[in-house]
């Protein structure tokens, strides 16, 4: 991000803003959704965070922080999305019905699998879920995003990734069974 | 046939595909339209009145005559309905003139509508305006990494349109721990200005019956009371969007409500 817009941005400059915005727009949407599970949710929340990103801009210290500051706001109103219309319980989504080819058939399990053991985690788990294997962040750059200790980001990290795990070698384990039983 | 992945990569894989997608324009266009009436915080929001350089007689008393409207126009119902920027439900506030109730000379909120809310989190019960929204903080305050504002571990009370709000929150120190040093360290971390805090500090009390003393400091965009009880201090903070608002009155009521040590399964029951 342009220190330059931040700044700007910072002072009182609408454009600037609205250019930072759009830049963030698509990532801060795709985060939301994750978390939320819900499109009009995250359409929600993105439009919380932007508003209170421009209202507590001038207090951001390091303009070299913008990113990971909007963060923190975005989940922030992705808590406060869930706690107004408690949706966190995923929609569930409908696995297509029209014939898919077999490599595909790995995919779509691990996407049902993944959605219901999603749907287990609470919020703050979801959030490190999507910070850690969607952006790529450190457990440490989680923490230092979201304001808790490394230790916590870590548990909660290790917590949500073993659900994730048991959710898909349940699948796997199914899986196997059905396929030892099935007749030559 | 498929290679074989880790479950870490099929995480990642899942996340790529189903985040896929833009956001409307419409939801961009609303957001610039909202923040295009949406004032900014700005450092002079919160500015001491003990740092205020010398100014003629003139001005001074122009300020004063300002003040004076400002404070009058806190206390009428009609433009200020929850007593604390509350929209619609919280029954107006009236002066309460007893001298002895607040530390300073200004009157303080009529507090009689509040409802109180009790945290075990942090071992404390403090009253809100009745239409006002509760967020317990999700873990325990730590002053490594929640000392910005915005964060998710103190409870969290805001006014129905949003523009204020208050927080609350303890934290263990270590037997001995001197109140002011606490706060010198706890400014550092991330409010200012953070010089001259000793001669900045105001008083100010918790405990409604008790009268425990602690101590009032305005930063530049908040107000915060700290009290030192046993081996936890507690602090309840006032953020507002706007500067017009007297966040002194909200942060004493808010104080003088606190019970400390008083939350259910409290981590440190008051020696007092």
């Amino acid at each position: 991000v342009a220190r330059a817009l931040v700044e700007a941005a910072q002072r009182g400059d609408q454009d600037a803003f609205e250019a930072l915005a759009i830049a963030s727009a698509d990532r801060l949407f795709a985060i939301a959704r994750l978390i939320l599970r819900d499109i009009h949710s995250a359409e929600d929340a993105v439009q919380e965070t932007l508003v209170h990103a421009w209202r507590d801009l001038p207090r951001l210290r390091d303009p070299e922080r913008f990113d990971a500051w909007l963060h923190r706001v975005l989940i922030n109103a992705c808590a406060d999305q869930g706690r107004h219309r408690r949706r966190w319980s995923a929609e569930i989504h409908l696995v297509r019905a029209e014939p898919v080819a077999d490599d595909a058939i790995g995919s779509m399990a691990d996407r049902d699998q993944l959605e219901r053991g999603f749907r287990r985690l609470r919020p703050e788990q979801r959030a490190v879920v999507v910070l850690h294997y969607y952006l790529g962040l450190t457990a440490s750059e989680i923490a230092d995003t979201i304001g808790v200790p490394v230790g916590t980001a870590k548990s909660r990290l290790h917590y949500a990734t073993e659900t994730l795990r048991a959710a898909l070698e349940a699948d796997d384990r199914g899986s196997v069974a059905a396929t030892n039983g099935r007749p030559a | 046939m498929t290679t074989p992945r880790s479950t870490e990569e099929r995480i990642s894989l899942w996340l790529e595909e189903e985040a896929q997608g833009s956001l409307p324009d419409r939801v961009l266009e609303a957001s610039f339209e909202r923040a295009r009436g949406t004032r900014q915080v700005r450092a002079s929001a919160w500015r001491p009145s003990k740092m205020i350089r010398p100014i003629s007689a003139f001005v001074a008393v122009g300020a004063a005559a300002i003040l004076l409207v400002v404070g009058v126009s806190l206390l009428r119902p009609s433009t200020d309905p929850g007593g604390v920027g509350g929209t619609a439900s919280t029954p107006p506030p009236s002066a309460v003139t007893s001298p002895e109730a607040a530390p300073t000379a200004a009157p303080s909120l009529d507090v009689s509508s509040w409802e109180t809310y009790t945290s075990p989190r942090y071992g404390l019960s403090i009253a809100h305006p009745a239409d006002w929204t509760v967020e317990p903080g999700d873990h325990d305050w730590s002053l490594d990494t929640d000392a910005e504002w915005p964060n998710t571990a103190a409870d969290k009370f805001s006014a129905p349109d949003d523009h204020i709000a208050v927080a609350a929150w303890s934290v263990p120190v270590e037997p001995g721990t001197d109140l002011n040093a606490w706060i010198q360290t706890y400014c550092e971390k991330n409010t200012k200005p953070c010089t001259g805090l000793q001669a900045r500090a105001e008083p100010v009390y918790a405990e409604p019956r008790d009268r425990h003393l602690g101590t009032l400091i305005r930063f530049q965009d908040d107000v915060q009371a700290f009290f030192l009880n046993g081996d936890r201090i507690y602090v309840v903070a006032s953020w507002r969007a706007a500067d017009e608002f007297d966040s002194r009155r909200l942060i004493e009521a808010f104080a003088l409500s606190m019970c400390l040590g008083c939350g259910e399964d409290a981590p440190s029951p008051s020696p007092n």
